[in-house]
């Protein structure tokens, strides 16, 4: 069971996709204009993983290690399309506002690390959890990015204003070097936090010496 | 209906391929690459060369391969057609650069399989269709999109080695403080938008 | 079987089975997806026509009247003329084309509405132009086109005459949206002239 709930977890810290990894950037940075965006991206990429994931866990003893990667591609490459005709036909909006980011979930490095490193190796079931808890850091990091440039970039939040009228915003954080600049700020803040944690811990262990 | 060669669009298509739409700090495609192979001027000179070799002939050859989709009116294949051709592609300039000019394989070679997950060559065959180029523009925009892509890889890698040896705060070294520099180069970048021809 | 006839056939079978799942995908969404598109056009047609909430009411006459190269819906609110649609594009956009939806009122000669169907400006700077403010109902830049003539429809800055003010720090997309509709809807009323016959000719195009 710790074995499940760590396969679970390790996404959203220990091995976040995009912090402590550094997969999938571009549509991190790209789509991240506002919250809506991200969550959408996020969900997509999700939908993407569990289904690359499931697919190539179950026919992972059939596939000759020769052609795994293309093979690989192929059946990811399937259900990116799935996902990308599905959200043309039933949410065209955000279909729109991603653009060729839809598409380019084949190329996104999360999807097939996890299907080279995870999915080729283990049972169905950890896979889905591997793919779960793994999609949805990768959520939670780029709504965190949209939701904070959307703030600071327009003074609102899903579309409504949140801060005082007074506020100017400042747009520079909706155009694209915000989202580099909003990226390094948050992995700085990361890097300083699991620091803080680890001298913590060290001095813990130390008292009980 | 458009001419097959208007040099104004075509200049228009070059300078905003390499300057305005920058496709490393505009479009945002090809960061992985952008933030793995920065950190000395020789790599980012070699891969930024791979790059470009392999984009204008993915360019064109995702072209004619939409082509030939959409004659058969199976365009719901283009993003796993184009992803294999892609990947054909790396892996037959590989073979033929190893066996025809060593020379260039050894200082190519280490970064051609790195391409073919490079979401800037997928990116620029899927905005070839989008955008409705014709043949030349397709060959114009594809290369000139990899320079930019080139030209952004090595300013960055010129920067990231003064980094190195200057001292920043803690959490920041590494990653971070290259994404910091990255938005300032891209703030530079955007002082290009607005040019006309 | 030797070792290559293998991993082709593996590889082969594994293609076919996407090919095929992609092509029920493709059957799935297929007519769904273009129903979008055409709900999209209409629905912002509409939107041009009588604004943002009865958008949705104006029927059109589904072909379009072709005039000069140019495609004129027929707009119809409780089975009443109500006004012609058209699209106009623009290259003096600030990053590309601009697609102007334009609609003139029921005599040919006011502007009844403006929507943009296109566009790649920058966000939060020339994407203003289809900001909908928080409480408006209408996008404010656009709103401003409404009953206005021809001959109003410039910026204020241009133009002592011009009745439109430019979004903050956006000029030059504000300039290209307001000049594309200014052209298209003093082109509009030699248009008119053939359309109103076409009209008056019974309500039925054909």
């Amino acid at each position: 069971m710790a074995k499940q709930r760590n396969e679970f977890w390790k996404g959203f810290w220990d091995e976040n996709p995009t912090f402590r990894l550094m997969l999938g950037l571009c549509p991190t940075l790209a789509v991240t204009t506002s919250l809506v965006n991200g969550l959408g991206m996020g969900l997509a990429t999700l939908a993407v993983l569990l289904g690359s994931n499931i697919a190539i866990s179950l026919v992972r003893d059939s596939i000759p290690s020769q052609i795994r990667i293309p093979s690989f591609i192929v059946i990811i490459a399937s259900f990116v399309t799935i996902i990308d005709l599905s959200m043309h036909a039933f949410a065209p909006v955000l279909h729109a506002a991603l653009g060729i980011f839809v598409p380019l979930i084949v190329v996104n490095c999360i999807i097939l690390g996890r299907a080279e490193a995870f999915a080729s190796k283990n049972s169905v079931w950890m896979s889905v959890l591997d793919a779960i808890g793994m999609g949805l850091g990768f959520t939670v990091n780029l709504m965190v990015l949209g939701g904070l440039r959307e703030i600071v970039g327009s003074g609102q939040l899903l579309g409504r204003p949140i801060l005082p009228a007074g506020y100017q915003p400042s747009l520079v954080m909706i155009l694209p070097p915000g989202a580099f600049l909003t990226l390094g700020m948050l992995m700085a803040l990361m890097n300083l936090i699991s620091r803080r944690l680890e001298v913590r811990r060290a001095a813990g262990r130390k008292e009980l010496t | 209906m458009r001419e097959l060669v208007d040099f104004s669009t075509l200049m228009t298509i070059a300078i905003g391929a390499i300057f305005i739409n920058n496709f490393v700090l505009s479009r945002f495609l090809g960061i992985c690459p952008f933030v793995g192979v920065s950190k000395s001027v020789e790599s980012s000179v070699g891969m930024g060369m791979a790059v470009i070799f392999v984009m204008t002939l993915a360019g064109v050859a995702t072209y004619y391969v939409n082509k030939v989709l959409a004659l058969s009116g199976i365009e719901f294949l283009q993003t796993l057609s184009f992803i294999l051709v892609i990947a054909a592609l790396v892996q037959f300039v590989e073979m033929f650069l190893q066996k025809f000019n060593p020379a260039l394989y050894s200082a190519l070679g280490i970064y051609l399989p790195l391409i073919t997950t490079n979401c800037a060559v997928l990116g620029v065959s899927l905005l070839n269709i989008k955008e409705g180029y014709n043949i030349i523009e397709v060959i114009v925009f594809s290369l000139c999109a990899a320079v930019g892509f080139a030209l952004a890889l090595v300013i960055m890698a010129g920067i990231r080695e003064r980094l190195e040896i200057t001292d920043v705060p803690r959490s920041m070294e590494g990653a971070p403080i290259a994404f910091i520099v990255a938005g300032i180069l891209s703030l530079a970048f955007m002082g290009f938008s607005g040019m006309k021809f | 079987m030797n070792t290559y006839a293998r991993l082709s056939l593996v590889l082969f079978i594994i293609c076919a089975i996407s090919a095929g799942a992609l092509a029920l995908a493709d059957a799935a969404t297929r007519s769904r997806i273009r129903a979008n598109e055409e709900y999209k056009e209409r629905i912002l047609r509409g939107k041009a026509l009588a604004g943002e909430e009865r958008g949705g009411a104006v029927v059109f006459d589904p072909q379009p009247v072709e005039i000069e190269g140019r495609e004129y819906y027929i707009g119809r609110l409780d089975g009443k003329f109500a006004g012609t649609a058209f699209t106009a594009v623009t290259n003096k956009g600030y990053s590309g084309p601009i697609e102007v939806v334009i609609a003139m009122d029921e005599v040919g000669e006011k502007i009844a509405g403006v929507r943009i169907k296109s566009h790649s400006e920058t966000p939060g700077l020339g994407a203003n132009a289809t900001q909908i403010k928080y409480g408006d109902i209408e996008p404010w830049f656009l709103a401003q086109f409404s009953g206005k003539e021809a001959q109003e429809a410039r910026l204020k800055a241009d133009d002592p005459n011009g009745e439109i003010d430019a979004i903050t720090a956006a000029t030059i997309t504000s300039r290209a949206v307001t000049n594309c509709v200014q052209e298209a809807a003093s082109d509009f009323s030699q248009a008119w002239d053939k359309l109103k016959v076409r009209l008056e000719h019974g309500e039925t195009a054909e």
